[in-house]
């Protein structure tokens, strides 16, 4: 008589499909012969289909989205659960949450006098002038932690941005302007996910206001000392003599759920330069098992540039990215345009703008702006054999065309000194009409300069208009999905703005139309491209183009322009002399004054 | 670890938390208690997580576990009309109600497995991982993700004989 106890996990070899072809024919051929095992295949196969008949079942969308909606909200009736103490957590809240947010600028650097003057006085010890020490953090663009397992960190001063690459390879990208995150982390998958750090009221999000490395990295351990922990963690303040520098430390201790008080961070910080020099921290269970270490020690370095993604990390550009938010909610019409003021701003009033077109052959203009202070010198890039001299290769880059026109007479130049307006024109040695004349009119509050000379503002030119008789479209064409459109209209005039919310709401198109015999016609139209972004983190179009269309009425045809626009920021001293010299730019001219 | 973090765990990981344990209890209510029950116990000690653990692996565990617990837990009731799975075209008439029936009987006789082999066959049978990805969510060997597993359908089809024709 057969044994079935063995044949019977044949069998189950047989229904699981664990069997090599070989022992397949064997136990085909028993079972055709054996009624028992026969039977008994036929349950295992039954058993084995009901199970894998599950695998079809799944929970629908609106099944899916009541639950998490159920969770959150459960979750959102909760106690906040008590942050890890775990050491670089700290850091990342820190960071992340920006839990002590130092006040306005003047504020802090009253505050940091007076922390100076406690130390015992940095600017006495060094010899350096307070506006030294002053200068030399504010200059400060990154502060970069490197720790000794290989994770680091680098923190943008001027924006606000964070990225983080762990020591397991985890890479986070926080955008503040944009309020986005991005994360890798294999063990999520094999993506990029992507969210919004932070709720803010009304979907506007504040803008940075630039720190030093002191105010971000040490002035919320300075907080904790003076005013105590969060949670379970103290924070003391000592100072530390080390070789000879007399330093401070800051010590992070965690009273644990055992009752102990554990020491798991120190940092010092060098109160002469104002800088955070060095962490120490202890690692939690897990890591010490997985580094096979107990703590680790990171290092400070305040370079120039960081990384500007998370590209930069090393994640590879081929990963999708995945959106864990939905589609900010479109603003009201007050709102967009208060966030496009904003944004107007907050851009840099220092600076030096080559503006040129690329694809022919036309001027070319060189602003220079210090606050209130804006010159516009205009220059021609001439075609033809005999004004060889005065001809500019195209296409150029703003290097060279920044160049070429130190070697260029001007054809004229706009000055708005802040009191009074300048029109200088200039003899050039092509054009025999050309006068050494100027115009000086007083400044009457709103100036008179072409709006070339204004290329920033031009990104925002629906920005200062009253909110009235603007409405948001709702009926765009998709091609203009996740942007928020504007529409104003006056009589046979209309006007749309499309606007990119997460680039400082700066106008990616403004269309013109005209109601021409009941049809509403495109008049022209300008298109914004090319977003570039500057050191402290505000938005431009470093292209823009205009297409006009023909107008029966007026007889034109199709025609346009392009714009190439770099912005170059500056220093205070980096003005050549007399750049807003209104006198000087006066000399030489025939000068009318009414 | 931030609180942003939570809710992209559940973004992440959510839908599969809900379709485990819908296929395994085959309910859907009972499916959306295990998944709230699974998130909170993870949102209550959410600051004893660090980045060295394998979430993926981790909740298939816990979310097996919890929906097993729960089908143990749970009384047998009579197998309904409206139970979950449609009859297949060409069935007897009374197939819809049996294969309903049958299902019911395969967690009841699920939640009377010894742990280790219950998670197997979920994973290996229902979630239709391999015996390698089994051994990983589960720490254990390929051979003992086996043996559990030969276990588990042998006992299965002890238990369910009856229903297995």
């Amino acid at each position: 008589m057969i044994d079935h106890e063995p044949m019977r996990d044949q069998l189950v070899s047989f229904a699981l499909g664990e069997l090599s072809d070989v022992e397949r024919v064997a136990v085909s051929a028993h079972v055709s012969a054996c009624d028992r095992c026969r039977a008994e295949l036929t349950r295992l196969e039954k058993l084995l289909a009901c199970a894998g008949r599950r695998k079809d079942l799944s929970a629908d969308e609106p099944q899916y989205e009541s639950a998490r909606a159920g969770l959150l909200a459960v979750v959102g009736g909760l106690a906040r659960p008590k942050r890890s103490a775990r050491a670089k957590a700290i850091w990342r809240d820190v960071m992340e949450k920006r839990l002590v947010r130092l006040a306005v600028a003047a504020v802090i650097v009253l505050a940091l006098l007076l922390i100076v003057q406690q130390l015992g006085g940095p600017v006495r010890g060094t010899g350096l002038a307070w506006g030294d020490v002053r200068d030399a953090f504010l200059g400060q663009h990154w502060a970069h932690l490197k720790y000794d397992n290989g994770a680091e960190q680098w923190y943008n001063l001027q924006t606000g941005d964070l990225y983080l690459r762990d020591w397991d390879g985890r890479c986070v990208a926080v955008d503040h302007a944009r309020n986005i995150r991005q994360i890798y982390d294999s063990i999520l998958g094999q993506h990029i996910s992507e969210n919004r750090p932070v709720i803010y009221k009304d979907d506007v999000i504040p803008p940075w206001e630039p720190k030093t490395a002191w105010e971000s990295v040490i002035g919320p351990w300075e907080q904790m000392a003076e005013h105590g922990g969060a949670g379970d963690w103290e924070v003391e303040r000592h100072p530390d003599q080390v070789g000879d520098a007399q330093l401070i430390r800051f010590d992070c201790y965690l009273n644990d759920a055992a009752g102990r008080r554990l020491l798991i961070r120190q940092i010092w910080a060098d109160p002469k330069t104002r800088l955070p020099l060095t962490v120490w921290e202890r690692l939690q269970l897990a890591d010490r098992e997985k580094q096979k270490r107990e703590s680790v020690t990171g290092t400070f370095d305040f370079p120039e540039t960081g990384p500007a993604s998370l590209y930069d990390l090393g994640v590879s550009r081929d990963l999708p990215v995945v959106k864990y938010y939905d589609k900010a909610p479109v603003p009201s019409v007050e709102k967009i345009m208060e966030a496009a003021r904003a944004a107007l701003e907050r851009f840099p009033r220092r600076y030096r703008v080559v503006v040129w077109d690329n694809t022919r052959e036309s001027e070319i203009d060189v602003i220079w702006r210090d606050g209130g202070q804006i010159r516009s010198d205009r220059y021609f890039n001439l075609t033809g054999e005999r004004y060889a001299p005065y001809h500019l290769s195209l296409p150029a880059n703003a290097q060279d065309v920044w160049r070429w026109t130190q070697t260029q007479p001007p054809i004229s130049t706009y000055l708005l000194d802040g009191e009074r307006e300048y029109t200088r024109h200039y003899v050039h040695p092509v054009f025999p009409d050309s006068r050494n004349e100027a115009r000086v009119m007083r400044s009457q509050g709103t100036d008179l300069l072409p709006s070339s000379s204004k290329p920033m503002e031009e990104q925002w030119p629906y920005a200062n208009h009253s909110p009235a008789g603007f409405e948001v479209i709702r009926d765009a064409p998709e091609e203009w999905s996740g942007y928020i459109g504007l529409r104003v209209n006056s009589a046979d005039i209309r006007r749309e703005y499309y606007i990119d919310p997460e680039h400082d709401f700066l106008c990616v198109r403004w269309i013109w139309w005209k109601q021409r015999a009941g049809q509403w016609e495109k008049e022209r139209e300008y298109e914004y491209s090319g977003f570039t972004r500057l050191a402290q983190g505000q938005w431009y179009a470093a292209k823009r183009i205009l297409v006009t269309y023909p107008d029966p009425e007026r007889g034109t045809s199709r025609g346009g322009a392009n714009w190439n626009i770099h912005v170059e920021l500056l220093e205070e001293g980096d003005f050549p002399p007399d750049t807003f010299n209104g006198d000087k730019l006066l000399e030489g001219a025939k000068v009318e004054t009414y | 670890m931030s609180d942003g973090r939570f809710e992209e765990l559940v973004d992440v990981h959510g839908r599969n938390v809900l379709n485990v344990a819908l296929r395994i209890l085959g309910d859907a209510d009972l499916a959306r208690d295990v998944y709230q029950e699974v998130f909170l116990a993870i949102w209550r000690r959410w600051h004893q997580y660090d980045g060295s653990l394998n979430w993926g692996a981790y909740l298939y565990r816990v979310t097996v576990r919890k929906a097993l617990e729960l089908a143990r837990a749970r009384r047998p009731v009579p197998a309904s009309p409206d139970d979950s799975e449609p009859p297949s075209a060409g069935a007897e008439p009374d197939m819809g109600l049996r294969v309903g029936e049958l299902q019911q009987k395969l967690t009841a006789a699920l939640a009377r497995l010894p742990k280790r082999q219950a998670d197997v066959f979920v994973l290996s049978r229902i979630e239709g991982l391999d015996h390698a990805a089994i051994a990983a969510i589960l720490g254990c060997s390929r051979n003992s993700v086996r043996v559990c597993l030969h276990r588990a359908v042998k006992q299965l089809a002890r238990e369910m004989s009856d229903y297995l024709g």
